[in-house]
């Protein structure tokens, strides 16, 4: 028997099952691209492949998609990231008390005790302290993030950048680039600026514990761990499957639900050929955007309506 | 005793009479360092992120007081001499700050309000004694700070000259040939922003380097501007100080200038009523707005001020 | 002359009763939503604040609907909104939307002859007449805004789930059909009957929050992202700090008893009024006991709730309040203030479950 998580976000979906013994099973890590309705699909097809609709016994979606994905592949808990990753890290090592959370256009502080969050915070609208800072900086100089990663790790010190905004961290990158900055201290430095952001951005005013458990698609890159060491002076835990923390959390949830039956609608679904379609509500002042998973023609799963009244 | 006031807000404006009040009082006055980017990366560790960049700095310059004074005095100016408020920030400096007034270290001022002489007289002589100054002395240093204040709003005499020297252009080198600057603007903006070097980017040396001499709210009489905003014709009376000291002195200064250039903090409340104001009522003069934040990029600020300018010697001809 | 007023809560449709009876034509501007906010921050400074760009928005929709006469309260305190009438008559003008305007300041800035003068202007002779009907006005504000207050209170412990929101809905939407104040008073009393009779489940404990914070965007459900409109899906049990009534009553104590009485407790830290509503804001947070959670609302940029926000910081760290602050402004997405808003009371809800020694629950949503 086993437990799926999926965690749908802006750069990458992740699924997970998980077996009886909260042990990855399986977990599998896919481009979210433009379009997470066929990611979620292509991850159900693959899985299908390998197991069957009724080995699942629960499933939990999380990541700024879950409600797409729970419309499209029918979910017993739809829970938001950060208690999913809260979840996660608790299951890993009980004594965590602060969860390090960067992923693609957010970045997360939770901070636990005993398990539980007593308290978080996340990046505000702009995008400075989150893992797009590094992509577009690599992008920029043609580069790939692994390759900025390698280079951070081989640089002895790293030059200052001014990493408070992405625009004038670019600005100020050039300028030391045209004052002869060596490659891999800059990378350091980006790095570095990142790390700083997120201390003075995200975790401002927050008492940061050890152990601190660094995760989600960031945590992959060495140079950032190294960096974020340096800046708290603590050894920072980097769980084996950091990518698909998020997942792993949301099964973790299906399970402590314990309910009965599951609403999973089984890998059936990602053989399908769905599409998305929007259509505005006038049923009250709040005029939601309904949004309707098709399959030829036929509602399949919906999303979007605040009262709920045709989601459920 | 050592005295620290830090150098930001009331500094500009209340300079002189805080100069006056303790000159003879025996406590040694410490006033914060001049800004840079260290008190600005103390300051943003402490105040909270929505605070506008002054705010930061203040609080920057608490915690680069705070070891080397015996107490902190920290001002709650809420009304100036004629009764307008001031920024409602600075009404609740003391809350605002506090990641660090909670400590006994700092001397906080209870509401002052510079219309009433005699309760601001009460509530100074508390903060006065307990830092250890004598009554008599008190009593004639707060008369003659007042009649400063007094002379001031009264249209007698200049305001922020003291801050003016500090931003004066630099004498020139030997050998060097300075030309007469050849336009005028005003420049607008809270005395907290058009004073302080660190803030406005050393501003009013640059334009100087363009040919263009700077006047700022130094130059303009109180009861000018006050008359100016009187014939107006606004609703409401104004009751902000800044509305009243900024619209009117721009108001006063239209048809004396070539420009108007309003340096404004990033998220500051006030501005953006005053410069939707001046924008609407003054179109005969050219203005630029520029923001000022805490990431300083300096090249666009550059690149601004040299457009600006040169539409200015453009216009000449 | 057809007047009309901005949004602000129930108080539009009040006043839009208020100025039928006296037999004043009024038009209401239309429900406040993300086109309302467009309209008003193309025409507004940009860095104005957020309750600004709705007024604006509202009073241009107006205008458009033949309104030529606007009536502003400017209560004076010394935030930007008691410039806003100027700076809304300055920016309606440039957008030519030019309107007669009638400001009721306090008469403490006016004169209190010109105060009656303009208040004669939207009343009418017959000062017996106009007494009564804002007497009534008032009233009915109140018995709106308790019965609503119930409903929020009572949301999480009745059997039937989301019987609450959906009163809720109903109240609103009965508000903008009445035609007479009588009409109001009957439904009002309907209402209460039926909340009376809710079945609530004693042995339930839903996550208790309170939201306070600054006036205008606690009130105005578009301006924060229908909040309560969530919290209450997610089955809690909310209290509004800021209310219409509470405005009323906080605004005639103003005008009568003097400043100097109202300071009240001078030691406590947050003595003085510094403008907005801060003050009050951080006293209701300091003595909220009966909550397990506030929600601390501001539109982005509001001056006194900076400051109270670097209070609460203390506050939260001596008290142990959990205070979850949002910020509002007119470009926000929703799924942020989602993300936080569900993690935040699931938050206070695994810990009062599991401190209390039971199994987290998830049978919320």
């Amino acid at each position: 028997m086993y437990w799926m998580g999926i965690d749908i976000g802006s750069i990458s979906t992740d699924l997970v099952l998980l077996n009886d013994k909260n042990e990855i099973e399986k977990e599998l890590y896919l481009k979210t691209g433009s379009t997470p309705v066929k990611a979620v699909c292509d991850g159900l097809k693959i899985l299908g492949e390998m197991y069957s609709s009724d080995e699942i016994r629960g499933v939990g979606i999380t990541g700024s998609g879950r409600n797409l994905g729970a419309a499209v592949a029918g979910a017993d808990v739809v829970k938001n990231e950060i208690t999913a990753h809260a979840r996660a890290a608790a299951e890993l090592d009980s004594e965590i008390r602060t969860v390090i959370e960067i992923g693609g256009q957010d970045s997360k502080i939770i901070l636990l005790e005993n398990g539980l969050v007593t308290d978080f915070a996340m990046n505000t609208v702009c995008a400075a302290g989150t893992g797009s800072f590094l992509d577009r900086q690599a992008g920029r100089m043609g580069i790939t993030i692994e390759e900025l990663s390698e280079m951070a790790c081989k640089a002895d010190g790293y030059v200052p950048i001014a990493g408070r905004c992405a625009v004038f961290a670019e600005s100020d990158i050039i300028h030391k680039q045209q004052a002869g900055a060596g490659e891999d201290e800059l990378m350091a430095g980006l790095c570095r600026a990142l790390a700083a952001t997120y201390m003075s951005n995200v975790a401002k005013g927050k008492k940061i514990i050890p152990k601190i458990c660094f995760q989600g698609g960031v945590a992959a890159n060495r140079g950032m761990r190294i960096a974020f060491e340096e800046i708290l002076g603590y050894e920072i835990i980097i769980p084996e499957h950091h990518k698909v923390m998020g997942a792993v959390g949301a099964a973790l949830l299906a399970k402590d639900k314990e309910c009965c039956k599951t609403k999973f609608k089984g890998f059936e679904t990602g053989t399908l050929d769905l599409k998305l379609e929007t259509k505005g509500c006038s049923g009250c002042s709040n005029s939601c955007q309904i949004i309707n998973v098709k399959r030829s023609g036929q509602v399949y799963g919906c999303f979007g309506d605040s009262c709920g009244r045709f989601s459920s | 005793m050592l005295l620290g006031i830090p150098r930001g807000h009331f500094y500009y404006d209340y300079y002189l009479f805080a100069d006056r009040l303790f000159r003879d009082s025996g406590i040694e006055i410490l006033y914060g360092c001049e800004n840079s980017e260290d008190t600005l990366k103390r300051g943003r560790e402490l105040a909270v992120d929505e605070a506008c960049v002054p705010m930061k700095l203040v609080a920057g310059q608490l915690d680069y007081l705070e070891d080397k004074c015996d107490r902190i005095l920290l001002p709650r100016v809420m009304k100036d001499y004629m009764g307008r408020w001031l920024c409602p920030k600075l009404l609740g400096l003391p809350e605002l700050m506090s990641c660090k007034t909670s400590e006994a270290k700092y001397l906080i001022t209870e509401p002052l309000k510079f219309n009433d002489k005699k309760d601001l007289s009460k509530r100074l002589w508390k903060v006065c004694s307990e830092a250890g100054m004598k009554r008599a002395v008190f009593t004639e240093a707060f008369e003659d700070a007042y009649g400063i204040i007094a002379d001031i709003a009264g249209g007698r005499r200049y305001g922020h000259t003291e801050a003016g020297w500090e931003f004066a252009p630099q004498p020139p080198r030997p050998g060097e040939i300075i030309l007469p600057n050849n336009k005028k603007i005003f420049l607008a903006g809270h005395c907290y922003t058009v004073y302080d070097r660190f803030i406005n980017m050393d501003i009013v040396r640059k334009l100087d380097e363009f040919g263009i001499a700077v006047l700022t709210e130094k130059d303009v009489l109180r009861s000018d501007a006050e008359r100016c905003v009187r014939d107006a014709g606004l609703v409401k009376p104004p009751y902000w100080e800044a509305f009243v000291r900024l619209y009117g002195a721009a108001l006063h200064m239209r048809d004396k200038v070539d420009g108007i250039i309003y340096i404004s903090s990033f998220s500051c409340g006030l501005d953006s009523f005053i410069i939707e104001m001046i924008k609407t009522h003054i179109t005969d003069v050219p203005m630029m707005v520029l923001k000022l934040d805490e990431h300083r990029g300096r090249a666009g600020f550059e690149t601004r001020l040299e457009a600006f300018s040169d539409l200015l010697q453009r216009s000449a001809s | 002359m057809i007047v009309t007023f901005p949004r602000f809560g129930y108080t539009a449709e009040i006043m839009a009763l208020f100025f039928e009876e006296m037999g004043i034509q009024c038009v209401r501007p239309p429900l406040n939503d993300k086109t309302i906010v467009k309209t008003g921050s193309d025409i507004s400074p940009e860095e104005m604040c957020l309750p600004f760009k709705y007024m604006a928005g509202d009073l241009a929709e107006a205008y458009k609907a033949g309104a030529d006469t606007a009536v502003m309260i400017a209560t004076c305190g010394p935030c930007r909104l008691g410039e806003y009438g100027e700076l809304l008559r300055t920016v309606l003008e440039k957008a030519g939307y030019s309107y007669e305007w009638i400001m009721l300041d306090s008469p403490a800035v006016t004169g209190i002859k010109e105060f009656i003068k303009r208040l004669d202007m939207i009343t009418g002779s017959d000062r017996v007449k106009t007494m009564m009907c804002a007497v009534k006005a008032v009233k009915l504000i109140r018995q709106i805004e308790s019965a609503e207050r119930r409903l929020k209170r009572i949301n999480g412990y009745t059997v039937k789930r989301g019987i609450c929101a959906e009163l809720l809905k109903e109240l609103k939407s009965a508000t903008i059909s009445w035609r007479t104040f009588d009409e109001g008073f009957d439904y009002i009393d309907g209402l209460n009957r039926k909340i009376s009779g809710l079945k609530t489940d004693k042995a339930a404990d839903p996550v208790r929050l309170l939201i306070a914070g600054e006036i205008y965007t606690s009130i105005e459900n578009d301006s924060n992202g229908r909040l309560e409109e969530k919290l209450m899906g997610m089955g809690c049990s909310i209290e509004r700090h800021m209310t219409v009534s509470w405005w009323v009553k906080n605004t005639l104590k103003r005008l009568f008893i003097p400043q100097r009485c109202v300071y009240g407790n001078r030691n406590s830290c947050f003595a003085y009024e510094i403008g907005g509503y801060a003050k009050d804001t951080v006293k209701k947070i300091s003595s909220c006991d009966n909550a397990d959670g506030v929600i601390k609302i501001m539109p982005a940029g509001c001056m006194p709730e900076i400051v109270t926000k670097a209070y609460c910081e203390k506050l939260q760290k001596e008290k142990d309040i959990r205070i979850l602050n949002l910020i509002y402004d007119e470009m926000s997405g929703e799924a942020g203030y989602e993300t936080r808003l569900e993690a935040f009371t699931d938050m206070l809800e695994r810990r009062k479950h599991v401190l209390d020694g039971h199994r987290h629950r998830f049978d919320k949503h």
